[in-house]
């Protein structure tokens, strides 16, 4: 559903004001991955590691330098912070609604879509013509979660989509997820440096450092027997419960 | 409620309610001269509420008119600015690349020339009239909405909910209108405000200069204008023309600083 090979994205910004040189930030430094249809990959790392920069090169908002993507399907992404991803002049129908409604899908079935997802995201059918500001974290993530597979996406990114989220409320989102998957069929991609939370979503897990992935394992694989020696290191930082 | 909004709010609604029904609160015609002996510059009294001027013409009643002519050349002049700052501004921050560059050194290059110069030599080659004026103060005044609203398109172009519609693929135009513009409002609208005192200062100085609305035509800036030559000895030709304008710019800054510090509380104590 999703192959990508060879991908390289570098950032370059000018050392001095009269561009003496210049520094290079190698944000994904020749990635490849692939991800079968219904399956979730997570790809797990620090910050900087290029997580979020290969997210936008899947998305197409950032064009790589070099490399080949290939999806097979319609592709919608989840962002960390709830607060910044939905527009705060924008009532929770037209949030949802927008993507079909630049579709020319027809009113009336805006509205049964609109309605059935919030069923599925559980969501009252009376949030309708309320705001963002009205609703709490975990409120705001399943209306973009609802958003995001409101037009029935192939792929979904979903990048560090509980992060930003109170731990009680994380394992409710998570779980909604996991659902949607089974209900809907998804291929889901999963970002976070929780690498707890990506051996509980994933089916198999990438493991980035510096703009590479060092390691590709099944997620029961990469926690019993972890080859590289970072993936040691991350799991070692984890607390023991 | 603040006192500064509800005294900008009381003078400006009294100005606009004069400015609606000046016909019937004027009581006497704005351009009837009375020359027959002792009519001129007449004090003020109960038959002349401002007196009369030089020509014996009712200074209440070409003051009621000429409100008309100092709002409408306000309001309009931003009008037209508005939609030019904001169309510039607009792309200029959303697209950024060259297409930003041109706007904004244009931009730079307007801000160059003070700008009740360059008002007052396109009026010299358009001829002075209202109509004149209230494009000539919008064409001239739009580069400072221009670059707030880049600013704010700059800011907001990197937002989450941009992206998420950007991904959806959500056209560039209905991003700009529905998710950009809407969030950028605060601002501009407060810069609107502060920009209709200016505009309607603007055409005043014109009009005292006799580039703006020309006589016999009441404007608030001819009626000061003609007033200056009996300061001496008819102080209401001057007084009363001078407070309007300044009441009226005054109100328009003190609605516009409430506005921007309920926009921007971070602003407060501030200056521009």
């Amino acid at each position: 559903m999703i192959n990508v090979s060879g991908l390289k994205k570098y950032y370059y910004k000018s050392r001095t004001f009269l561009g003496g040189g210049t520094d290079v930030v190698k944000a994904v430094d020749g990635v490849s991955f692939s991800v079968a249809k219904g399956e979730t990959f997570g790809l797990v790392g620090e910050s900087g590691s290029g997580k979020s920069t290969i997210a936008k090169l899947l998305t197409g908002i950032v064009k790589p330098d070099s490399g080949d993507i290939n999806i097979g399907g319609d592709l919608d992404i989840v962002f960390q912070d709830p607060y910044s991803s939905l527009n705060p002049c924008m009532n929770v129908k037209n949030i949802i609604g927008e993507s079909l409604y630049i579709r020319k899908v027809k009113k009336d079935e805006i509205e049964k879509r609109i309605k059935d997802i919030l069923s599925l995201v559980r969501l009252e059918h009376s949030v309708l013509k309320k705001y963002p500001h009205q609703f709490s974290g975990g409120e705001r993530q399943r209306i973009a979660i609802a958003r995001a597979i409101v037009r029935f996406p192939a792929i979904v990114i979903l990048d560090e989509p509980v992060s930003s989220l109170d731990v009680s409320i994380q394992a409710g989102i998570l779980n909604l997820l996991k659902d949607l998957q089974d209900k809907m069929g998804l291929t889901y991609l999963f970002i976070s440096h929780d690498l707890r939370v990506v051996e509980f979503m994933s089916d198999h897990i990438g493991v980035m450092k510096d703009g590479r992935l060092v390691e590709i394992a099944g997620s029961a694989e990469i926690y019993e027997d972890p080859k590289h020696e970072y993936t040691k290191h991350l799991l070692s930082s984890i607390p023991r419960l | 409620m603040n006192f500064r909004i509800l005294f900008g709010s009381i003078i400006i609604a009294s100005m606009a309610l004069a400015a609606i029904f000046a016909p019937s609160i004027a009581g006497q015609d704005p351009l009837k001269t009375d020359l027959s002996g002792g009519e001129c510059l007449k004090a003020p009294s109960l038959k002349h509420l401002m007196g009369t001027d030089n020509l014996g013409r009712d200074v209440f009643s070409r003051m009621a008119y000429g409100t008309r002519v100092s709002l409408s050349v306000g309001f309009i002049a931003v009008f037209i600015s508005l939609i030019l700052g904001v169309v510039f501004g607009a792309v200029s921050g959303y697209f950024g690349g060259w297409v930003d560059n041109i706007i904004m050194r244009t931009v730079e290059i307007v801000y160059c020339f003070p700008t009740l110069f360059l008002i007052m030599i396109i009026i010299t080659f358009m001829g002075p009239s209202m109509i004149n004026v209230m494009i000539v103060i919008g064409l001239t005044s739009w580069p400072g909405l221009a670059r707030l609203v880049r600013a704010e398109f700059l800011s907001l172009r990197e937002r989450d909910f941009v992206l998420a519609a950007k991904v959806q693929g959500v056209s560039n135009l209905r991003i700009i209108f529905r998710h950009v513009l809407p969030n950028a409002l605060g601002p501009v609208f407060v810069s609107a405000t502060l920009s209709v005192g200016t505009a309607i200062l603007s055409e005043s100085s014109l009009s005292f200069l006799g580039l703006g609305v020309q006589i016999p035509t009441p404007s608030w800036g001819n009626i000061l204008s003609s007033g200056r030559n009996y300061m001496d000895y008819a102080w209401w030709l001057t007084l009363f023309p001078g407070m309007a304008i300044l009441l009226t710019v005054l109100s328009f800054n003190l609605i516009g600083e409430s506005l921007r510090e309920y926009f921007d509380p971070r602003l407060v104590g501030r200056g521009n």
